[in-house]
């Protein structure tokens, strides 16, 4: 029985990631330029060419939020929805496989970035900011380390309860056959002001709206500890979004 | 067996079913007929699960239609697969999921329709994916087959292969195939017992051959019958 629920999920996952090699492509080729670019250069290596991997890594946190979008809308547009929607599976695990396409696409992204930058660091970059310091010391500093994995996953965390509101959003605007576009944008910001008010009215402000916080980023583990209770309060609210989207997936969607 | 008790259904101002009740028994091929717009589709997403009743009450053995999806087949009439698809990728997928897949009647089925598993679902003529749609729905030993207008928009030779897949493939007894279309001529030697539904509502029903002995007609005349008495 299990297995089968995996043989199932499996096949929604290799579905959905299908869907997305578009997206999974602009990243891949702009990391596999910048970084050719920086070994094929002729004259000495210059620090501007972390801003495009700056901006790329922008661009990998920010298009799996698209594919969010494009992802679930698709079914209807292309009409797989009534495929999707006749197998025997509940919502979650439809939900679930893009979803977890979705996560995938952020770490490969992001991983990808993370190996290019690292390999620009150690071939001559990092003498731009840490002359004093070589590349692969400034790596064995485990605090370092530790404070970079917080900001990834407080990124991937974020990322997360985003992608669970555009999924809560897009099936509330499809309850309707009219202005469905609408009541989705509309779902999707009042969606978002409700979990601020929640986190706020919990006391788990963000980061970025906390002058506590922000006073404390001089004292870096402070800092941290503020980030992981942050990205705690939007997993459980991205658990609860999920949760609800897949229910009115299950009961409430009509064809 | 599917029951309908005082089923309604309106979709903004267009009520698509009104108190309809219906009883269908298994084991035999019916046909679900009407002119467009009488709510034939409407009823056939209600048995696959697809739509809800705003009142009423639809049960599939017993069981509320979605709880039953792994019992039933359902063939929608527009293009539901993935044009990227191969033949052979959407019956591995479409086998992971139901436990009534029958690997050796998709053999074949596939030499029958004279198809290749290496076709791209998007990439081929539309009575070609008529088939490929078809395959993968009869491919299931599922207990309720439903084909919404299966004949629609395809060539008269894709239909005879239509048909005759599935006089070559039903079991009496063993399955239950509810086939909706407004071309009834085409399928009128092939079913058991009729639905005519119109505006919602059925007007009238039986089994086909006692219709036809009992009004001397033929069942697209006794429809056009039907109609015309329903307008009036």
């Amino acid at each position: 029985m299990h297995s089968n629920k995996l043989k199932m999920f499996g096949q929604l996952y290799r579905k959905d990631l299908h869907e997305i090699i578009p997206e999974i492509m602009i990243v891949v080729i702009g990391v596999v330029l910048v970084t050719a670019s920086y070994f094929l250069r002729s004259s000495e290596p210059s620090p501007v060419i972390i801003v495009p991997l700056i901006l790329l890594f922008g661009l990998a946190g920010l298009l799996p939020l698209v594919a969010s979008f494009k992802l679930l809308s698709r079914e209807w547009s292309n009409n797989t929805v009534y495929l999707i929607m006749s197998l025997p599976v509940s919502g979650a695990m439809v939900m679930g496989a893009k979803m977890l396409v979705l996560v995938s696409q952020y770490v490969a992204g992001t991983l990808l970035i993370a190996i290019s930058g690292y390999l620009l660091y150690m071939n001559g970059l990092y003498q731009y900011f840490s002359p004093q310091q070589p590349g692969y010391m400034l790596l064995q500093n485990p605090e370092l380390v530790q404070h970079l994995l917080a900001f990834y996953f407080s990124g991937l965390v974020f990322l997360i309860f985003l992608c669970c509101t555009s999924f809560l959003s897009q099936v509330v605007g499809k309850l309707s056959r009219k202005f469905s576009g609408v009541i989705t944008a509309g779902a999707f910001i009042m969606t978002l002001i409700i979990s601020g008010k929640i986190t706020n009215a919990l006391g788990m402000e963000n980061i970025s709206a906390n002058p506590a916080a922000l006073r404390m980023i001089g004292d870096a583990s402070s800092f941290i500890y503020d980030l992981n209770i942050s990205s705690l309060s939007h997993l459980l609210l991205a658990i609860i979004i999920f949760i609800l989207a897949a229910i009115i997936y299950d009961r409430k969607l009509e064809l | 067996m599917i029951e309908f008790s005082n089923v309604s259904k309106s979709f903004g101002s267009v009520q698509a079913l009104n108190q309809l009740n219906l009883q269908i028994s298994q084991g035999k091929i019916i046909g679900l007929f009407g002119p467009n717009g009488a709510g034939k589709s409407t009823t056939m997403k209600m048995i696959a699960g697809l739509n809800q009743p705003d009142s009423g009450n639809v049960l599939v053995d017993g069981k509320k239609p979605r709880q039953n999806r792994a019992r039933i087949a359902y063939l929608p009439e527009i293009d539901h697969l993935y044009g990227w698809w191969t033949l052979q990728q959407a019956a591995d997928f479409t086998r992971s999921f139901y436990a009534d897949w029958d690997d050796t009647k998709y053999q074949e089925m596939l030499k029958f329709l004279n198809l290749d598993g290496e076709m791209k679902l998007g990439k081929i003529s539309k009575g070609q994916r008529a088939k490929c749609k078809l395959l993968l729905t009869v491919s299931r030993r599922a207990p309720y087959l439903l084909m919404d207008e299966p004949l629609s928009g395809i060539d008269i030779l894709t239909r005879e292969e239509i048909i005759n897949t599935l006089i070559h493939d039903f079991q009496e007894g063993e399955q239950t195939i509810i086939i909706s279309t407004h071309e009834i001529d085409e399928v009128e030697s092939l079913v058991d017992e009729v639905y005519f539904i119109d505006q919602g509502r059925i007007v009238v029903s039986g089994a086909a051959e006692e219709l036809r002995m009992e009004k001397g007609l033929s069942l697209v005349e006794i429809m056009k019958e039907a109609f015309r008495h329903a307008q009036q």
